[in-house]
Formats: C-alpha cells, structure tokens, sequence
C-alpha cells in the first residue's frame, strides 16, 4: 500500500483521541496533574510483571508483543482492576474511530476499537499505564491512565457520551499521501452533497480533479487528474487496480461506503509503492468488519442496498465477517418516464447489482489475514427505432453487460520494527458492447495479482520500504468497430462508415514491478524518502527506472513539501493493447507544496505542479493501413505537460465540516514533433468547489450540507465545414483548430438534509440529497444534424434529487 | 488490459440518444428526408463505372430552399485530395487529367470524367501497387454554389471495369404511380401512406433514400417507407434516390397534392 515515508502529516488539522470526563485518576499525557508523574519517570511503585490476558465478553484483551511506544516500567502482578473503557475519536469529525490499535506499555493488553471507535480493556491490575492508539493515517497518540480496584463503576478513561461533552487533549494529525494530496474522513466525505452518500463519487470534490459534467465522478472516460488523460490515472482498491469503479453513468461507486476505511487521494508526487500509472491515484483501503453485529437495510431513488457484519463464533475467534449487496432501481423507474414517442424500448432496462464480502482473522497480535471479495454486474439493452441519417448503423439494439469481480487474499504482519503485507488477487470480467448486429466488442477475461510491501524500521526515524507486485491478465479479444477516438481527436466515430477495426485474438499481458525507499525523519526541521521503482511490461517488452524522492520541512508555522519524479503507464488502454511495439508513456512529475494550520481546525494547502510528459501514444494517420485498421497506428511521439496550482482549505469542528477546493490549471499537446501545441481535451482553467456541513438540533439529528461548483468549459473542436460524400449520402465534417474554442462555464449547487431518529436497539435514517438544485445546465458537447448544419448542445443532468430511507442497528 | 470496452465516444452516443429521447425526442433539427432547405442531395456519374478510354458525364441532384429538387451540373470537378488522403491513396498527377467542365454552349457541354487509355492505366495501378486487373477507385471532388453558399461533395468513380446506374422501375404511393414531375400531382389525404421503389440495381445491392417537401416518413431509408401528412396541405415534391454499392445513382421524383 502507501508509502509511509510519504504519508506526512497534514499540520494538526485533526485529532485522533479525544477525552473528557476524566476520572479522578485518569489523565490525559499533556495534561497530567502535578501529582502524577510523566511516564518516563514514574514506576516505582506500579506492577513489576506482566499479567496474563483475560479476554472480556466484549473487548478481549490478548497476548501481545511489546508495543512501540517507550514504556514505564511494567506493572507488577496484582489482582485485576477495574475494567478499562475508551473511545477513539477524530476530533474534526467527532465521529469514532473504528479499527484503531489499543495497546498498553510493558503489557500484553490489547485490543481494537468497535465501529463506534469504542474499546474495552479488562484484566489490569491496579497501577499506572501509558496506552498507545494507532491507526493509519493517524498519527499514534500516547495516554497516561490509572487503573484503580476500587469497587463501583469502570474507570472510564477516553469516554463520549454526547457529542457535545467532547473534549479533545490530545491531536493527532493526518497524513497526507504526497503534496497537494489528501487523506479523507470517509463518515465525513459520506455526507458531501450531490455525491448521494457514495464516497467515491465525493472524491471529485477535491482539487486537481476536472469536472466533466457528469452525473458522478466519471461518466464515462475516468477520473481526469491534473490536466492528464483518464487512461494515465489508477484507482487501486487494496493495492489492486480496479477496471471499473461505478456504474452507469457515474450515478454510484461499486464500493458502498461501508466497506471502505480509507481513500488516499494523491494527483501526482506519489510514492515509489504505486505504479502503472503516469499520473495520479485513488487509493482505496477497505474496511475491516468490528467484532460486533451490525447491519442496515437501505432503499433510495438510486438503489436497494443491505449491510450485515459481526463476529463469527465465539469473541475470541477473533474471527469477523461482512457482507453486503445493492440492487439499483432505475430499471423501475425509466421505463414509466421515458415518452412513448422517444422511439426506445428497453428489452432489458439497465440495471446493475454488485456485492461484497469480506472475511477478518486476527490470528494473534501480529498476524491479521483478510479474504474480500467484490463484484458488480452491469447490463442494459435498448432497442432503437428512430432513424441516423449520417450513422445508420447506429439504430437498433444497443447492448451493454459489465461484469467483474475480484477476490484478494491477504496477510499483515506487524510489529514494532516490521510491517509486512502480502496479498494476492485473482479477478474475472467479461465486458461487451454491441450496436446492432454487426458492431461488437468483447472482452472476456481473468487475471491475477499479487503484491507484497515490507516496512522495516532500522532505526528511530529511519525506516525502509521494499516491495514487488506482479499483475497478468489474460483475455479474448473480440471486436469489430470503427477505432475509437483518441485525446484530442474532435471527431465522433462512425459505426457506419468509418474503417472497421476487425480483431479476434487471445490477448495476455503481465505487469511486474518492484520498490524500493528509504524514509529519514530523524529531525522535524527535515524528512526525506527517497527511493525508485522499477517496472517490466512484459507485453511489449519495455522496462522503466523511475526514481522519486520527496523532502518535507517543518518550519514551525508551516510545513513545506517537495516531491518529485517519474511516473509511466504502459499502453494498455483501449485498442492501444493490440499494439506490441509500443514504449510506456512518461511524466516527470514535480510538486511544491506550504501547508499551515491557520487556526485550530482550520488548515489549507497550497500546492504548485509543473508535469511534462513525453512518449505520449498518438495516432498515425500515415501509418493507417485500409486493409489492416488494427495495424500499427499508434505511435509514442506526442509531448504534453501541465503546470497549475491547488488551493485546499478546510475547517472541522465537532458540528461541521467545510472544505473549499481550488484548482488553477493549463494543460498542453504537441501530437508529435512540429506540430501545434494545443489545448489538452479536458483543460479546465478554474474548477472551484466549496462546500459544507453542519450538524444541529437535539443530539445533533439534523445535519444539512451545500456544495457549490463553478468550472471553466472544456475545450471543443468546432466544425467549420463539411463535404457531402455522395456515394454514402453521408456528410463528413471538417474541423478548425483542434479545442480552438470552450464551452461556457459549469455551475452548480448541490444540497444535502440528513435526520436520524434513534431507537432503543436501532436508528433510523433519511436523506435527501438533490443535485443541481436551481437546474442550471451547461453543454458538455454538441449534437450535431446529420448534415452538421446545425447543433444543439447536450448538458449537464439538469436536476437530480436522491431520497434514501436506512434502518440500522 | 483497460478500459478496452471504453469505447468512450460510442458509449456517449448510446447515452446522448438515451438522454435525448428522455428529453423527449432527437434534436429539433431538420429532417434529413426533407425537401425545403438548399443542400446537395445526390451525385451522379453516368456510367459510374469506366474501362479505359471510357468516358463519364457528372451531374447531380440538388435542392432548393424552396423545397423543390432539380438536376444541375457541377461548377467544378477536381480530384479529392482529402478524401484521397483519408483512403491513404497518392494519386499519380495523371488522373487529375482527366477531368473537365464546359459551359452549356460547348459543343459537349456539362462535365466529364475521361478515363486514360490502357496502358496508362496500367501504368497507374502498377505505380500504386494494384494488380493490373484492379478497379481504380478514383475520389472526385465537384463544387456547386447554393444559396447558402458553396457546397462541396466527393464522389467515387471507378475506373477499369464498366458498370451502370441502377434503373428505377417503379414509384408507387399506396400502390398508385407516382406520376412524372411535370406532371399533374397525385392528390393524397391526410394520414399515412405507404411509399415503395422497385429498382434494379444489377449485382450490386441498392441503397434507397425518400424526400419530401414537407410532411414525415419513416423508414425513409427502406424501399418501402411510410409518409404522413397531418396539416402540411399543399402541393409537395416526392421522390427517392436509389444508390448501389458500385457507385451508381438514379432518382425519380414527382408531385403530390395534400388536400
């Protein structure tokens, strides 16, 4: 997974434990009384032994190796105390930290935090402790407690009762995967509006990603990340690249939000341990399930969904399980408002399913095997009767089945100087696409993975990083379409006249790579990881070295970070993969980013990025054979780079969060030496996002949210001419300078009402969350007439109002 | 492998016509087999297909705004360099010889595509890598003012092998005849009518294409179609284009009545 050594702290914007009711004789580290020693200097009269573990009912403690943190001399063997009770928190958030890491100094005591980031220890005796929270990408927090043996209630040492009582001592910070990248909340990105409670579709609320317009995050090409193609991104899902990440038309991610513990989101200047990918990432790490029953059953305008997780047997199985699976409802909906004179029928209305599973052991304190398993299927038919003129093989049925899903083994080892984790992965899919019967594309297929990321911690701030990972895919290529088009190429393909691509062919290709860094972070003033990468692509048989290095330094009341390197893909998108004799594409990457906490709760992050990329895959005209379309046609020769600048600010309290999000970007093209540098098909000048929510009326029920966004228009070629090619009665269009011209500004409010009413043994929940509320439409494209004498745009989905109803318990 | 499925411009096509026949229909552009605006509507060589030393003459059909069609010749006939680009196809400069317009007076008024003699031919084809039994498809370019301005078409003429037009042998309007266009207009009621074309196109596969002045047809690519008129009264051009894959083109129109 993520580079430790680039997971720097985003200055004390958040807090990872909170305190409050603090009994008599617990306290927090900072704030211990005068009659309480530090912990580096108590002891004497604390338990010299360690007791054996005595697992309670709800929060087993075990046997566990020494933790990292430095330790008071051990305790000494004693009848047990009062049992200990905590909470985890993130201050900014207010919301409990599920799976963080409860460990006590000089004891074997151990535990994890519930999915309510609540935690029990039983089975200390009566003396002093430090314990020590961990969980990544939280900084570790320390905590001086006292156990006590007096009879009466639990020592309660972390404790919320009501989220108004928190009170935070201790912050912990948030590290950030690179500079300009961020670590996100997922119970706070849940409730961003316009995202419809789908956390990866809030993703693009964040700087350094372009709007497209569409319904969700993608909407059809893939997240477009510092002026960059989609194919030059990844979005990995536990260290594995995902081909898909949301069903039709963006509307939802395959991931609920449940199953996700965190998202690093990097847009360049990313580690040594992610590759394949030339410019930024998606880093998704799944959630672990708690060991208590829980479950929820959802039904919303987009989808029916339900959740259920728990233990499996006993507590001290330690041994955990979730599942999950969604349904959409559109099918229901579309036929009742598609008009009956629209010319469609549905033979099967599109309609998705995905599902997930998932499978936790902590074998002992150090071992912690994992087993997920995720999928989606994705199917639609339309038939079409209205007439295409200019494209008439563009009529009839329409056929679209996406079905994938993955499995991935895992294995943790973690102990104080070494972290390991091994996991391998094998996926199937099957995608096809067909326009009438004589237009297809299929790709059946399967693969496998498997990866393995070793920390070693060498010495107090100095730790090395080493990994491999290997992916092969092996697949039946099946298509017979016009080829697609290609960035920067204005025209719309022609399924009735273009030149076929005809291709049936078993296809495989393996991708291996293998990392190595070292982190130095012996002084605050100064922390540097440096390291390299290298990749074989087997297919076309090219190797790359790509050194990255990044050096961040904390200047008191700022933190200044640099980053930079090379980051590749190979060519492996779309129709590009039937080429063998094709190099990678490259971008020399280079980041400079200040980040400043400018109050408490309140940091920004201001980032520059200058990327120039070379190798670029293009097409060839000269080189397009008419009796061979899948011939060599591409070619590494086009040149690009982007320069722009980010700008993120956020403010989190107990109540609210709100984040403003601002990128100032140029994104540039040359197709090969000579020619005209050009625009980059997605350039967007100014995307600006602000947003917030805000949590009130009694305990909190009520939370209500905004989103605002205003982008520049992307560029578009615009035709200038056509040529009536007789003999087809078929109108070819001429283009001027390609994305010479831009479509006006993007602008939108999206808005979000959330209401929980609690039960005894159970809540319920309810949403609305309405996207575009005022209805604003801005073009994305152009339609054009048959004969191109006329157009009309076609827009932003004007209006969208998502209702979701959720019990859980 | 990725996003091979991608095929993100076709997947947006699917989407826009779902999105647009949610919105309630197509675009609210004019109608392709529509009479009434100024357009090119077919280009015809005569025969479309030459052997060497053959001889073509290069007309075509077009439309006024006025919606109603007639035959013209072209104002100029050249050699498409673009679309002979497209096909990835350098001309020898000697094709380009071949062609030539002259005015109405002239003793062979109208333009004309002159195919070279047999052993430049062959010449061609061996400079371009065609065997020498190869049919040298030979892209034309032919311009033509229009109210609107000038409009450009390409057409294809082969050159090596003889060939003909295809032969319209029947018009009908719900089994009627269609009658000749200067004739008296067939009178219709308003509703549906069934249009059909029986044509001859040899051994190449016909391609049909109605027009009307005003009112709708469906299937106005199928050679039999279906006309409506629901308030266009009035007198309106109909006829049809019939096309073959060997480059071939005829038309028939005539008159209807709405009453």
């Amino acid at each position: 997974m993520s580079s430790p050594g680039l997971q720097r702290s985003l200055a004390g914007s958040l807090a990872l434990l909170a305190l409050v009711a603090a009994p008599r004789s617990t306290r927090a580290q900072d704030e211990a009384p005068a009659d309480l020693p530090p912990a580096d200097e108590r002891a004497p009269d604390t338990p010299a032994e360690t007791p054996p573990p005595r697992p309670s009912d709800d929060a087993p403690a075990e046997s566990a190796p020494p933790p990292a943190a430095p330790a008071p001399p051990p305790p000494a063997r004693t009848a047990p105390g009062q049992p200990v009770r905590g909470r985890a928190i993130d201050a900014a958030t207010a919301a409990g930290v599920a799976g963080a890491r409860i460990t006590v100094a000089g004891t074997p005591a151990a535990t994890e935090t519930d999915r309510n980031g609540r935690f029990t220890l039983s089975g200390l005796p009566p003396g002093n402790y430090t314990l020590e929270a961990s969980k990544p990408p939280f900084e570790p927090v320390v905590v001086d407690f006292t156990v006590t043996d007096d009879r009466g209630e639990p020592v309660e040492i972390l404790f919320i009762g009501d989220i108004q009582e928190i009170e935070v001592r201790q912050v912990g910070r948030r590290e950030v995967p690179a500079p300009g990248g961020t670590q996100l909340v997922r119970e706070e990105i849940a409730k961003v509006p316009g995202a419809r409670g789908d956390v990866l579709t809030a993703v693009q609320s964040l700087p350094g990603i372009a709007n497209l317009g569409g319904i969700g995050a993608d909407s059809g090409p893939g997240l477009v990340i510092r002026g960059s193609s989609p194919s030059d991104s990844r979005i990995f899902v536990d260290g594995f690249d995902v081909p898909i990440l949301y069903h039709f038309g963006g509307v939802q991610s395959i991931l609920p939000s449940e199953f996700i513990q965190d998202i690093r989101y990097a847009p360049g200047g990313f580690g040594v341990d992610h590759g394949w990918a030339s410019s930024g990432i998606v880093d998704v790490t799944t959630r672990a399930p708690a060991d208590d029953w829980s479950g929820f059953a959802e039904l919303s305008f987009i989808n029916l969904g339900a959740y259920l997780r728990g233990p499996i047997g006993a507590p001290e199985n330690k041994l955990t399980f979730a599942v999950a699976a969604r349904r959409s409802i559109i099918d229901f909906i579309l036929p009742a408002v598609v008009p009956d004179d629209a010319g469609l029928s549905f033979t099967a209305v599109p309609r998705y399913y995905d599902w997930q599973a998932r499978i936790d052991w902590q074998a002992t304190s150090r071992w912690r095997l994992s087993l997920f398993h995720f999928g989606t299927d994705d199917g639609a038919e339309i038939v079409s009767t209205l007439d295409n003129a200019s494209d008439p093989t563009l009529s009839g049925t329409f056929s679209n089945q996406t079905f994938f899903q993955r499995t991935i083994a895992s294995a943790v080892y973690e102990s104080a100087r070494l972290r390991s984790r091994f996991a391998a992965s094998v996926q199937t899919y099957d995608f096809s696409f067909s326009i009438s019967d004589d237009r297809f594309i299929a790709f059946p297929g399967w693969g496998l993975g498997v990866r393995q990321e070793t920390t070693v911690k060498a010495a107090e701030g100095v730790r090395f990083h080493a990994g491999a990972e290997a992916d092969s895919n092996s697949w039946d290529a099946r298509g017979k379409l016009p080829r697609p088009p290609r960035e920067g190429d204005p025209r719309d393909p022609n399924f009735t006249y273009d030149p076929i691509v005809e291709f049936n062919q078993h296809t495989s290709q393996a991708n291996v790579g293998a990392w190595l860094s070292g982190e130095w972070k012996r002084t605050k003033y100064l922390e540097v990881t440096a390291g390299a990468r290298f990749d074989e692509f087997t297919r076309v048989k090219k190797h790359v070295i790509q050194p990255r290095a990044e050096i961040a330094s904390n200047l008191g009341v700022v933190t200044v970070r640099a980053a930079g390197g090379l980051y590749t893909r190979p060519p492996d998108w779309n129709d590009e993969v039937l080429q063998t004799n094709l190099g990678p594409e490259k971008s020399w990457q280079t980041t400079l980013g200040v980040e400043r906490e400018l109050a408490k709760g309140i940091s920004a992050q201001l980032t520059g990025f200058y990327n120039l990329r070379s190798d670029l895959i293009v097409f060839d005209s000269s080189r397009l054979d008419p009796n061979n379309a899948a011939a060599t046609t591409y070619v590494n020769r086009g040149e690009g780079k982007t320069y722009g600048a980010e700008l993120f600010a956020s403010w989190r309290g107990l109540n609210h969060f709100a984040w403003l999000a601002y990128t100032l970007s140029r994104s540039l093209r040359r197709d090969g030496p000579g020619l005209p540098e050009r625009l980059f098909d997605y350039d967007q000048t100014h995307n600006l996002i602000a947003l917030g929510s805000y949590k009130f009326g009694k305990r909190r029920r009520w939370q209500i949210g905004g989103r605002f966004q205003y982008t520049t228009g992307i560029p578009y070629t615009p035709v200038t001419g056509t040529t009536f090619i007789s003999d087809l009665n078929y109108y070819r269009p001429s283009y001027g300078a390609v994305n010479s011209a831009r479509f006006e500004a993007m602008h939108q409010l999206d808005l979000r009402i959330d209401r929980a009413w609690p039960f005894e043994s159970w809540k319920l929940t309810a949403y609305l969350d309405i996207t575009n509320v005022y209805a604003h439409t801005s073009p994305l494209g152009y339609q054009y007439s048959y004969n191109y004498t006329e157009r009309e745009p076609f827009s932003t989905f004007p209006f969208l109002p998502a209702l979701g109803v959720r019990g859980e318990f | 492998m990725r996003r091979a499925l991608d095929t993100a411009k076709a997947t947006a096509a699917v989407a826009a016509t779902l999105a647009a026949a949610l919105a309630g229909g197509c675009g609210d552009f004019r109608e392709p087999y529509n009479l009434n605006y100024a357009r090119i509507l077919a280009v015809r060589a005569t025969p479309p297909s030459i052997e060497a030393d053959g001889r073509s003459r290069i007309d075509l059909l077009a439309a006024g705004a006025d919606g109603v069609p007639f035959e013209a010749d072209p104002a100029t006939v050249g050699i498409s360099a673009e679309a002979a680009a497209l096909a990835g196809v350098t001309l020898p400069p000697e094709i380009a010889m071949l062609l030539s317009c002259a005015d109405a007076g002239a003793a062979e008024p109208g333009c004309h595509a002159q195919a070279p003699d047999q052993a430049t031919l062959n010449a061609v084809k061996a400079a371009l890598g065609l065997p020498a039994d190869a049919v040298l498809t030979v892209p034309l370019r032919i311009t033509f003012p229009l109210a609107t301005g000038e409009a450009v078409a390409d057409k294809i003429l082969f050159v090596g092998r003889a060939g003909a037009n295809p032969t319209i042998t029947e018009v009908t309007v719900d089994g009627a005849p269609l009658p000749a266009i200067d004739a008296d207009p067939l009178p219709l009621g308003k509703g549906e009518h069934t249009l059909a074309v029986a044509a001859d196109g040899g051994d190449a596969a016909p391609i049909y294409f109605w027009y009307v002045g005003e009112g709708k047809i469906e299937k106005y690519r199928e050679p039999v179609a279906t006309l409506t008129f629901k308030t266009e009264i009035g007198v309106h051009y109909l006829g049809v284009v019939v096309r073959h894959d060997k480059g071939g083109a005829a038309w028939r129109f005539g008159r209807v009545v709405v009453e």
